[in-house]
């Protein structure tokens, strides 16, 4: 197979217009401005209802020049408007199928999953049943990445997502390589762990929370088992797809350092 | 007793300052600020101290540069200035920010009772537990409109002041990120919303003019703005009350140039 590479590029709870006039987020949408690939929202679009005057608002003037290159996951906060309609409406097509708010494609050598945590996703779940399909399907992918909004694991103030515990054992046994959520504001990395948070270098999900896109940041509270990095910060997390391996680096907004940075390799 | 108002007291927020007047032409003065309290940024009590004691100090420097061989501001009608702001709260949950306002002053006032009344812009962060953790529960916006009595005291070129106000309290509040989510996580909610009735409010107050030069005057106050709204958070689940102690030390140094 010939190299492909693709950028992955993103972050979630992002336009809050109330968190210093939503300066944040523009910031971090400035540093969009500057990195070409594909653009994930890990959820939480627009706050505080996820209506359409805070998508038009507080989300559009700060991310909505990427929207053609957008793949976004709902959040919390979209669903405080009911179906979270403006966020469907707000992204059409590239948001999946209407009143679902999961999906999939292939960006380079790689199969990505975006999924909705918001909605049922135990066993059994229309969720869960079309994962499993999805996966069975892109089986020979070498390399497979999902985002959505609830992280399974987070040292943050926010309760562990063990509402997606079974998409995450399912993840995992499907040997899925990286996860991405948000939720909790700020950056955190986890070092590659199994649906229970055992260590599993070989063969474990590597997750990262970037809910880092504009909303007001979160304290940590302690350290999770397996976290590696913390970072209190605003900026985007940017995902360099290889057939084979992958890079990721924390980007600030503003200052555009590099806080977080590594490389590491498909199971 | 004197009739009529005396002294009035506007404190706005920074995006609504307008100018009144409610003073006679013996009036005393009239404050325009914004007074902004907010977790993130209060200041401890040492700081506090800190701001208060170099505001006192500008102050005295002022009054040995201006202090002796000057005239009074007797003949003041309109004056105008600015204002430092130093602020504590008493509630742990709600803090305050130190700030500048405008200041003016009506005449330059004389011994005796008489009207008084303020306006008031107060912002606050609160905190409350939800779901057994500490999180910030949203912002809160308190506007209090009070009218009350006040006596005057001159002595030299000091106006030594006291006064009471008390008056209706409009109250509203936006809800943080952080506590939808709280909600959310630990207590199910998916949609939740804020009610915030409005209240009622008090603030002593005292200070002292002190008239520096013919057209210079500088003032010094220390008031309590009291104030207990009941914030309450619907969820699907139920209701959640929070008594807010919303109570405000304020210790104000200004100083205003005549005009007219």
């Amino acid at each position: 197979m010939p190299l492909q590479t693709a950028v992955l590029v993103g972050a979630g709870d992002v336009g809050n217009c109330d968190n210093d006039s939503g300066r944040h987020a523009q910031e971090t949408g400035r540093l969009l401005d500057k990195i070409d690939g594909t653009v994930f929202v890990a959820g939480d679009a627009a706050y505080l209802h996820g209506n359409a005057a805070e998508f038009a608002g507080c989300f559009d003037p700060a991310w909505g020049r990427h929207k053609a290159r957008m793949r976004p996951s709902p959040g919390n906060h979209e669903y405080v408007t009911p179906g979270a309609t403006a966020y469907f409406d707000y992204f059409g097509g590239n948001a999946g199928a209407a009143g679902l708010g999961f999906y999939s494609y292939n960006l380079g050598a790689w199969h990505v999953v975006s999924l909705n945590s918001s909605a049922p996703a135990a066993a059994g779940s229309e969720q869960y049943v079309w994962l499993q399909g999805d996966l069975a399907i892109n089986r020979d992918a070498r390399c497979t990445l999902a985002y959505f909004h609830f992280p399974r694991f987070t040292s943050g103030t926010t309760r562990d997502g063990l509402a997606m515990i079974d998409i995450w054992r399912l993840l995992y046994n499907s040997g899925v390589d990286v996860v991405v959520s948000a939720h909790h504001h700020g950056y955190e990395r986890f070092d590659p762990q199994d649906a229970d948070g055992l260590p599993n270098p070989a063969s474990g999900v590597r997750e990262f929370v970037a809910g880092s896109g504009g909303a007001p940041l979160y304290p940590f509270m302690g350290i999770a088992p397996n976290s590696a990095q913390r970072i209190s910060a605003y900026g985007v997390l940017k995902l360099t797809l290889r057939n084979d391996d992958y890079d990721w680096e924390f980007i600030e907004a503003g200052t555009e350092a590099l806080l977080d940075r590594g490389t590491a390799v498909c199971h | 007793m004197k009739p009529g108002p005396k002294r009035c007291s506007i404190e706005a927020p920074p995006s609504a300052i307008e100018i009144g007047d409610g003073s006679a032409p013996d009036g005393q003065g009239c404050r325009f600020d914004r007074t902004d309290t907010r977790q993130s940024r209060r200041p401890d009590t040492r700081q506090f101290g800190e701001l208060a004691a170099r505001g006192l100090f500008a102050l005295a420097i002022l009054l040995l540069l201006f202090g002796s061989g000057v005239h009074a501001q007797s003949d003041n009608r309109i004056a105008l200035g600015a204002n430092v702001s130093l602020r504590d709260t008493a509630d742990a949950g709600v803090r305050g920010r130190d700030g500048v306002g405008l200041l003016c002053r009506f005449g330059s006032g004389d011994t005796g009772w008489g009207w008084d009344w303020g306006l008031n812009w107060v912002s606050a962060d609160i905190t409350r537990h939800i779901g057994g953790s500490l999180v910030q529960l949203g912002e809160m916006h308190l506007r209090p409109v009070m009218v009350g009595y006040g006596y005057d005291y001159r002595r030299g070129r000091q106006l030594y002041f006291a006064s009471v106000v008390a008056g209706y309290a409009f109250v509203s509040m936006s809800l943080a990120p952080a506590a939808v989510d709280a909600y959310h996580d630990r207590l199910g909610a998916r949609s939740v919303s804020v009610k915030t009735p409005n209240t009622l409010a008090v603030r002593p107050e005292i200070g002292v003019w002190h008239d520096l030069a013919e057209k210079i005057g500088v003032n010094v106050s220390a008031s309590y703005l009291m104030a207990r709204p009941l914030v309450t958070v619907r969820t699907a689940t139920g209701e959640d009350d929070h008594h807010i102690r919303a109570d405000m030390f304020q210790i104000k140094v200004g100083i205003v140039y005549s005009i007219f």
